[in-house]
């Protein structure tokens, strides 16, 4: 009996230890993890600290400096810190309300890219610009000093790294500890009043966010018309016995109905949103499953373009086009006096099964597409000529409309050249006064081409 | 002597009991931690990543977040929150990249939670990723967006409301 005893008590302390070790094993990966994730927030937070001092730095020197040359060097390297700056506050968990602070290092960067770019083609930078440069300083300078404020608790360990929900706390009764998330909040809260707007020509200028859309002619259409334009522009056979449902309305940059068209069978369903103003059908998709591929390439891109030709786009020419599984997506531009308009596209996805439209997408075209009066080029195709590099082996020259980064439009040649007949590349020459504007490489892949 | 047998299948019955349910739970949150870790070991390979904008490589990323976030959503709504994050990495307020975007602490919360590395994406949600790459954007221009049913932050209602899809609000 005795035995037995002993042996249940042994049983019993067997599994006492078992089970520490257990629990001992587990809070002791949970503290490790737990660990390796403080560690990454407190480097994020101290690579903010560096990038953002030496941003300050780099842009008193910038400031200070006399010499255009040192400072494109200056400036350059402001967008790299800043950009620096940026990434290491992604990596902080204090939620995504941080925006302005976010946008307000992008747009450092953006900015000084910009003005070395100015100096690197011998343009002066204007007195309104450095009054910008000083102004962004100046806050730089009071973000680091706040930024320093924190290094003691951050240091030992002390802070919270809250989100900024201020709901998130459970315990309402407590006093608001003091959060990274917070001071952080605060700190972006006070960059919203107080940092520069900034109008210039890179894509994170102010005046990016507020483009209007150009495109949609025409007058405000009823909700009834809507519906007749919707059920007449999508491609499926037996489209009158579609049953057609009206949508959310979204209320965005083009105020549009929104209707999903469906087969009897219900088996095909298109979606397809039709602007209010002018009635123009904004994008549609068919979601269809597409089967094995019995069309050619080119038989598919002509297709398309007897669809957009079908629905009164008669000058669009067809740019490039990517093959995704059994369908093509083509890009289309309109060719307007010889001119071909980049900015005005036009998407359409073909169904290499049987040739139907299963996707458009116009949202490209109605925000950019307007009546322009284009300059006259003053270079000549033969002046352009010369400007290419003798290596390449120049293949097309035509004149082309390209956007800027900040969606501006420069009239420039497009010149369609290859480099020991393998790559293939677009060089934009501008047609004022022959600049190099941009040069693209050519992507082939065996479904279709894309720029890079 | 009787008593003491019975106490001690008793006390033996009882640690069994206990250790059965501790081994379960403790498999469980071993589990956790492991996803935990592979969570972090994420974050870490978006630090390695140059910017860039989005491109055909990142399809597979995003019909995974679709996955996680939009399962069971209609197609336009799968759409849409492809398009989310194609606007995020385009907007100067959020990561320059796809993997930033997506990865961004506290960003979507089917990466908090592992989901969406619990299940490969569909056909459908390879096919919406997609389509929000080739530029269809059903939000147009839209930040954010949330399920309104779901206990969300205060902040995020005051966003302007573009429209909504499914379950889904979509806002700038």
């Amino acid at each position: 009996m005795n035995l037995k005893r002993s042996a249940a008590v042994v049983g019993a302390l067997v599994l006492l230890i078992v089970l520490g070790w257990m629990f001992f094993n587990y809070s002791n990966r949970l503290a490790r993890a737990e660990n390796q994730l403080e560690a990454q927030y407190q480097m994020a937070f101290f690579s903010l600290l560096k990038h953002s001092e030496n941003l300050d730095m780099l842009l008193a020197k910038s400031i200070a400096s006399s010499s255009p040359r040192q400072n494109i060097i200056n400036l350059t390297t402001v967008w790299h810190e800043a950009e620096n700056a940026r990434m290491a506050l992604d990596r902080l968990p204090v939620g995504l309300k941080l925006q302005t602070s976010q946008k307000y290092l992008a747009q450092i960067g953006d900015f000084a890219f910009y003005l070395a770019k100015k100096n690197a083609s011998n343009q002066a930078i204007n007195d309104a610009e450095w009054n910008k440069l000083k102004e962004l300083r100046d806050q730089t300078r009071k973000l680091n000093i706040k930024l320093h404020d924190l290094i003691p608790e951050v240091k030992t360990g002390k802070i919270k790294w809250g989100s900024l929900d201020s709901e998130s706390s459970k315990d309402k009764a407590k006093p608001p500890e003091r959060s990274l998330g917070g001071e952080l909040g605060k700190i972006d809260e006070r960059l919203k009043d107080e940092a520069p707007t900034l109008t210039y020509d890179g894509p994170f200028s102010d005046h990016v966010e507020s483009i209007k859309p150009k495109g949609l002619t025409g007058p405000w259409i009823s909700e009834s018309k809507a519906r007749g334009i919707a059920r007449g522009f999508i491609d499926v056979s037996d489209k009158a016995n579609y049953s057609i449902k009206k949508e959310d309305e979204p209320k965005g940059l083009i105020p549009a109905y929104s209707y999903t068209l469906r087969s009897q069978s219900k088996k095909e369903e298109v979606v397809i949103d039709v602007s209010k103003k002018g009635g123009h059908v904004v994008w549609y998709l068919n979601p269809r499953d597409v089967k094995e591929a019995g069309v050619s390439i080119a038989d598919a891109i002509s297709k398309a373009e007897g669809f957009l030709r079908d629905r009164g786009f008669n000058n669009m020419i067809a740019t490039g086009s990517l093959r995704e599984d059994n369908v093509l997506t083509v890009t289309f531009v309109p060719l307007i006096n010889g001119v071909v308009i980049y900015p005005d596209f036009i998407k359409v996805s073909v169904a290499l099964d049987n040739e139907q439209i299963v996707g458009y997408n116009a949202q490209g075209y109605l925000i950019y597409h307007h009546k322009r009066d284009l300059p006259q080029p003053k270079l000549t195709k033969a002046k352009v000529k010369e400007l290419i590099k003798p290596d390449l082996d120049i293949k097309r020259i035509r004149l082309a409309l390209i956007p800027t980064p900040s969606r501006k439009e420069l009239l420039c040649y497009e010149v369609r050249a290859t480099l020991e007949e393998d790559e293939e590349f677009y060089i934009y020459i501008n047609a004022a006064n022959g600049h190099e504007e941009r040069i693209l490489k050519i992507i082939e892949t065996g479904d279709g081409n894309y720029t890079m | 002597m009787q008593n003491f047998r019975k106490f001690g299948k008793k006390l033996l019955y009882w640690f069994l009991l206990f250790f059965v349910s501790f081994s379960i739970t403790y498999l469980v949150m071993t589990k956790s931690a492991d996803s935990f870790l592979k969570k972090y070991g994420q974050e870490r390979a978006v630090y390695a990543q140059g910017d860039g904008r989005a491109t055909a490589d990142d399809v597979h990323l995003l019909a995974r977040l679709i996955s996680g976030e939009a399962r069971g959503e209609p197609y336009t709504g799968q759409v849409a929150v492809a398009a989310i994050i194609i606007n995020r990495v385009e907007s100067p307020k959020f990561p320059s990249t796809v993997s930033g975007v997506v990865y961004q602490p506290h960003a979507f919360e089917s990466v908090s939670n592992g989901e969406i590395w619990r299940q490969p994406p569909s056909d459908e949600n390879i096919k919406a990723a997609r389509a929000a790459l080739n530029g269809w954007d059903p939000t147009y221009g839209c930040l954010f967006f949330w399920n309104p049913s779901k206990p969300v932050s205060k902040w995020i209602w005051t966003r302007q409301i573009i429209r909504k899809i499914g379950n889904h609000v979509f806002g700038k």
